[in-house]
């Protein structure tokens, strides 16, 4: 049975990691696999990696909360070849035990949008209202945008035709950096979720999204691992498009 | 035999030894099938060296067409057309006197230089443009079947080796030597081995005429199978047949040898020996294809066709847009036959809308694509494909595979039949199966029904309404299944129409069948193209690209009644078929070069919207017309009011201020006169369009204490600056409104108004720095380039922000530049260098209209490399998918504006004061450019070349050259290019 281990560092951690879990595994058709950490920090790391590597394992939970297990946190996200939702405790956190609302951040890419497909599937089967993110930043701005009623309407179309094609979807379009904007989107929305695909690199310059979010994130974070080679979007789709003669 | 698998509109062959075994055979076979394949719209030709008794005497046929049957005679010297009532002479070439004698002396000098080597040889015959000599005037050779060829060349041969000639082409070297020696400038000197002829034409004459014929009804070489004899070399000598293929287009011919062939056949010809008996089967063949309903072969001419490979969901719906045919009424998507209806919209309608109000957007129609595709057994897309658009005869042509075989589709929105949508599809019978002859559009709802075999289907909008009426043949042989459908559209947009208007349309359709609707919507495309084209040799994806674009506007516009032309025409459901400027200022002057009656439609559209236009301007207090930023079915404004941004609702100002489109609307309504020399529409129902937003501006405008006047709180055509004062295009263009206004009345108090208020709008232009302020106050912005944020193109707006981009310089797309575009003639000398060097800089090019206005301007400013990198931003912007939006719809206005760059920009084209005046500026990558299009009534061929141009007329055309005053009333003048610019070389 495909399963989600819930692991725990230490007890105040535990209502929130496993109410998050526990909407998980109903979302998604999960059993619940429920750990604690090794009293050994250095060793946790370790023991989440060797309990992750086993084929009935589809997905890691872990608590995180500022200074407390951040390390533990970075280092196994990195590493994990399952998804890992990070769930943040403490103080300002705020899990919620119904997944009803998921926002899923898209840059455009093929594999992302790849990435997250079958999990959005899932999601939106189990009635959960699925809005689409996309920050326009420097690399991703259309280079043509007309009447911003029509435009909108049509470039939210097709971007959701292409990648994220289930009916329903709503879609939410920002500009700036997509660190700036996932959780205010995600607070604006009531997300119970965010569902990021990254490629599991956070050495210096890559993955500000990520570190952003996780770093001020109250909500818990689904990490879906993208495969290596991402291309940029728009210039695989416009080989694609005009496979022509004479072009 | 092996057959082709390829069917053929046209079939030239030669009749000596491949029609026929010789002159006394009987003919009646051939002259049953030539006879049948011109009733399925076949041209044939027959290509020989003989005179018309020989030929019609022994072939006798009198096709009732519609395919023609030619007779290309004597060497390529005559062409005859043969109807029910016998040939007919089409064309002969004469040769002078001088010609003549030179001819006679060729063939002496020959005669005698063959005779100083020791061989006889002897004059025959004095044909029409040549003459013959026999090299073995012998008894026993003197009339040689074909079939004793080898043996005729083995004796030819021996004899030319007594006399010391190493081989037949010595011969022929011979007898161009004498025809130069005789003064003969282009001699054709050809061999049948027997005899060598010194003539003024050979095939491959007859070959070009035929091909300029087949040309006429949409017949490409690659649609034309040849047929002879003698392709392969004889004695060194060219084989007589392949003489045929020495013409343009010639790779893109099939070519088949049923000859004997002695030294076998050159690359590319197929060889398929038996003679007559062999040519009768491929003729059958052909009959046999048609009979069977095999699906047309395309030309696949890489400068006419846009070939598209794979499959993938992520670009399925660009190119579905891409794909898309009309008829400027009807638009069908390039949707696979499998995937309709899941897609969206197939099919819309010019001017057919529903919903209120900012919603209001096109009907979707019934759809008449769908088939079932089984792909590997399975129902879901798959399998290798590739499709087809030929652009030159207007088709869709798919094929898919996968291991058990082909479906092939051909389908046509008929260019000759208003409303018509034709398909016809094969396969294996466990691959294809007819789907629901009319399929329900996706959230709509439709009627339909059946009555005598015949389906039909009706969306209903608001108002109009659409009626679909569909007739489906399906024929099942041998594990193949056919299938043909055609479909009738009535369409109305004021109210449903009848069923029964779509089913009297089909009726006609179907007793003209579909062999015949193909071949006239061949022949109306093949028009078309006569009236508007454009050639780069040098840049054959530039041409290919801008043919496309000719290519959709002409499947965008109505050819009468009142053109809606939405922003993304028929080819898609964005921008909700709104009507913008984008149809009066970037599409109606590219349409007005296309069809004149096309945009006169467009401008109807808008002459009959002046009464809502009249009550939009009451409503605000003001006099005349005032048109409403987008339009649909009424003319009411249906912009927008609202939308997000930034997650936040914000809200929409077109509506309230982008008027500048009243006077839009007052120039295209001009220009089409202009332009068209139809001056009767100014006089009669387009005054009102120039007249009444005159009245409109008047009303608008405020003259100050100072004696300026202003026009406040207006958005320009860069809209990142909303409520703007004088902005400098809305002023230009009003000034222009009213004075073109007052030029046209009769002088009156009113006029004399008009002619103070122009005189007094402020326009921003500082004679000290030549250029013009974009509106009041743009200096003060923050002085951003779009360097400074990026690499254009890029919506500027959606990077930065709106609050940002509208404290800053940076511009959306010419706006000041707009109106050097739309009225040279306005601006002060000088101040378009000034202008462009300020405001390109700051321009992002983050609208689809900037691209091609910009080349425009470049290329007249003398600027044509820079302007040719704009251009090929606006060839590619849909083909490319550039904006990520073309899944909804082609932008016409880019389209239009390459149309524009080209024959605006880049030759220069304009009337001035009714002559057609020309500028050519060619880039370095292009050595010449040659563009077809309409003006003054005229059909006009410009050839550009660097130092040089020609400007042909079908009639006679006043011309003016920039730099010179006198207007030339001509069919044809040449230009050249001096210090003082273009000059008319006398």
């Amino acid at each position: 049975m495909p399963t989600l281990i819930a692991f725990t560092a230490k007890p105040d951690d535990a209502p929130g990691v496993n109410a998050v879990a526990e909407a998980l595994a109903r979302s998604l058709h999960l059993d619940i696999d429920r750990r604690q950490l090794p009293s050994r920090p250095a060793d946790n790391s370790a023991a989440v990696l060797r309990a992750v590597d086993d084929p009935q394992v589809h997905m890691a939970a872990l608590p995180y909360s500022a200074g407390h297990a951040a390390h533990l946190v970075t280092d196994v996200i990195q590493r994990c070849p399952t998804p890992v939702v990070i769930i943040p405790v403490g103080r300002h956190a705020h899990p919620s035990a119904a997944l009803d609302r998921i926002l899923v951040p898209l840059d455009g890419s093929i594999e992302s949008a790849e990435t997250v497909t079958g999990l959005v599937r899932m999601f939106h089967a189990s009635g959960a209202d699925i809005v689409v993110l996309h920050v326009f930043d420097q690399t991703t701005v259309p280079k043509f945008w007309d009447q911003p009623v029509h435009a909108r309407q049509s470039w939210v179309e097709e971007f959701l035709r292409r990648y994220c094609n289930h009916p329903d979807v709503r879609m939410e379009l920002r500009s700036g950096s997509a660190g700036e904007h996932i959780l205010d989107v995600a607070a604006s929305e009531h997300a119970d979720l965010i569902a990021l695909g990254w490629a599991q690199n956070l050495s210096a310059g890559r993955a500000r999204t990520v570190r952003a979010t996780i770093a001020e994130t109250t909500i818990p974070v689904l990490l879906l691992p993208v495969p290596s080679g991402a291309t940029d979007a728009a210039s695989w789709l416009s080989a694609r498009v005009n496979s022509s003669v004479g072009s | 035999m092996h057959g082709l698998d390829r069917t053929f509109e046209a079939i030239v062959f030669d009749w000596d030894g491949t029609a026929v075994r010789d002159r006394r055979a009987s003919a009646l076979a051939v002259r049953r099938r030539v006879e049948a394949l011109c009733a399925r719209c076949v041209d044939v030709a027959v290509v020989s060296g003989t005179h018309l008794g020989n030929i019609d005497g022994q072939l006798a046929a009198r096709p009732g067409g519609p395919g023609r049957l030619f007779l290309a005679l004597n060497r390529g010297s005559e062409l005859f057309l043969v109807g029910e009532r016998g040939p007919w002479l089409v064309a002969r070439r004469v040769a002078t006197a001088e010609e003549e004698r030179g001819l006679d002396r060729a063939a002496t000098l020959l005669i005698e230089r063959l005779a100083a080597l020791g061989l006889t040889a002897s004059l025959v015959s004095q044909r029409l443009n040549r003459r013959k000599v026999d090299i073995i005037p012998e008894p026993a050779w003197a009339n040689p079947p074909k079939a004793r060829i080898g043996e005729l060349l083995t004796a030819v041969t021996d004899r030319l080796h007594r006399a010391g000639i190493p081989a037949l082409s010595a011969v022929v070297d011979l007898a161009l030597l004498a025809s130069k020696e005789a003064g003969l400038n282009e001699p054709r000197v050809t061999s049948d081995v027997k005899h060598v002829e010194i003539g003024l034409t050979d095939k491959s004459d007859s070959m070009d005429t035929l091909l300029r014929k087949f040309a006429e009804r949409g017949i490409g070489p690659g649609l034309a199978l040849v047929v002879g004899d003698e392709f392969g070399a004889l004695g060194g000598v060219a084989g007589s047949d392949s003489l045929l293929l020495r013409t343009v287009g010639a790779a893109r011919l099939t070519a088949i040898s049923v000859g004997v062939e002695p030294t076998g056949v050159p690359t590319g010809v197929v060889h398929r020996p038996g003679g007559p008996s062999t040519f009768l089967r491929l003729l059958d063949e052909q009959l046999q294809r048609r009979d069977h309903r095999r699906v047309p072969s395309v030309d696949e001419d890489p400068a006419w066709t846009l070939a598209l490979t794979g499959d993938d969901a992520l670009s399925v719906r660009a190119r579905q847009t891409l794909l898309s045919l009309g008829d400027g009424v009807i638009g069908v998507r390039g949707a696979a036959e499998e995937h309709v209806p899941q897609d969206g919209p197939t099919v819309l309608a010019s001017g057919v809308y529903d919903g209120l109000g900012p919603a209001e957007h096109l009907l979707a129609a019934p759809s008449p694509l769908s088939l079932e595709i089984r792909t590997d057994g399975q129902h879901a897309p798959g399998g290798a494909q590739r499709r087809l658009l030929d652009l030159r005869t207007g088709v869709l042509h798919r094929e898919q595979l996968d291991h058990s075989g082909a479906v092939r589709t051909m389908r046509f929105v008929a260019a000759a039949d208003r409303g018509v949508v034709v398909m016809r599809a094969e396969g294996p019978s466990r691959r294809l199966a007819p789907g629901p002859p009319l399929t329900q559009p996706t959230d709509q709802p439709m009627t339909s029904g059946q009555a005598n075999g015949v389906t039909w289907a009706r969306t209903v909008g608001d108002r109009g309404g659409i009626a679909a009426a569909t007739a489906e043949v399906v024929r099942r042989d041998t594990g193949r299944r056919v299938i043909d459908r055609v479909t009738a559209y009535a369409t109305d947009a004021g109210r449903p129409p009848p069923t029964g208007r779509a089913l009297n349309t089909l009726k006609r359709a179907r007793q003209r069948g579909f062999d015949r609707l193909l071949s006239d919507h061949r022949a109306a495309w093949a028009q078309r193209w006569t009236v508007t084209n454009v050639s780069i040799p040098d840049d054959p994806r530039a041409q290919l690209a801008a043919r496309y674009a000719l290519f959709q506007l002409w499947n965008s516009v109505a050819r009468r009644g009142d053109a809606a032309v939405g922003a993304r025409g028929l080819s898609g459901s964005g921008y909700a078929g709104h009507v913008f400027w984008d149809a009066d200022v970037f599409v109606l002057p590219a349409v007005a070069t296309m069809s004149p009656a096309a945009a006169r439609a467009m401008l109807e559209y808008r002459i009959r919207r002046l009464p809502q236009a009249r009550s939009i301007a009451q409503l605000k207090g003001l006099g005349g017309v005032r048109f409403p930023w987008e339009s649909a079915s009424r003319g009411d404004d249906v912009t927008p009011s609202s939308g997000r941004a930034d997650g936040e609702w914000v809200p929409i100002l077109t509506g309230q201020l982008e008027e500048h489109i009243t006077a839009d609307i007052a120039w295209a309504a001009s220009h089409y006169a202009g332009w068209t020399g139809d001056h009767a529409f100014l006089d009669d129902a387009g005054r009102p369009l120039i007249c009444e937003t005159a009245r409109y501006w008047a009303t608008r405008a405020r003259t100050e204490r100072d004696g300026t006047a202003h026009i406040r709180h207006v958005i320009g055509p860069d809209e990142y600056h909303e409520n703007v004062d004088d902005n400098a295009y809305t002023n230009v263009l009003a000034r222009w409104n009213l004075r073109r206004a007052a030029a046209l009345e009769a002088p009156s108090t009113e006029t004399a108004g008009w002619l103070r208020l122009a005189d007094a709008l402020v326009d921003g232009h500082d004679p000290t720095t030549g250029r013009h302020e974009q509106f009041a106050g743009y200096y003060q912005l923050e002085p951003l380039l779009v360097a400074d944020i990026g690499t254009p193109p890029l919506a500027a707006d959606l990077l930065l922000g709106a609050a940002r981009t509208s404290a800053a310089q940076i511009i959306k797309q010419p706006d000041v530049l707009m109106a050097h575009h739309l009225l040279p003639d306005a601006m002060p000398h000088g101040s378009l260098q000034a202008d462009l060097d300020f405001y390109l800089p700051r321009t992002a090019h983050g609208s689809s209209l900037s691209p091609a206005i910009t080349a425009s301007l470049l290329a007249r400013a003398g600027r044509p490399d820079e302007a040719l990198t704009h251009l090929d931003i606006a060839l590619r912007l849909d083909l490319d998918d550039l904006t990520g939006m073309t899944a909804s719809g082609l932008h016409l206005a880019t389209l239009g504006g390459v149309w524009q760059a080209l024959l605006f920009g880049f030759a220069g084209a304009r009337v001035v004061d009714g002559a057609l005046q020309i500028d050519p500026r060619l880039p370095l990558r292009w050595s010449s450019l040659h563009l077809r299009f309409g003006c003054l009534g005229r059909r006009v061929d410009l050839r550009v070349e660097r130092d040089a141009a020609t400007i042909t007329s079908s009639g006679p055309l006043p011309v003016r050259t920039r730099s010179g005053a006198d207007v030339d009333m001509t069919r044809q003048v040449h230009l050249v290019k001096s210090d003082l610019g273009w000059v008319v070389h006398r």
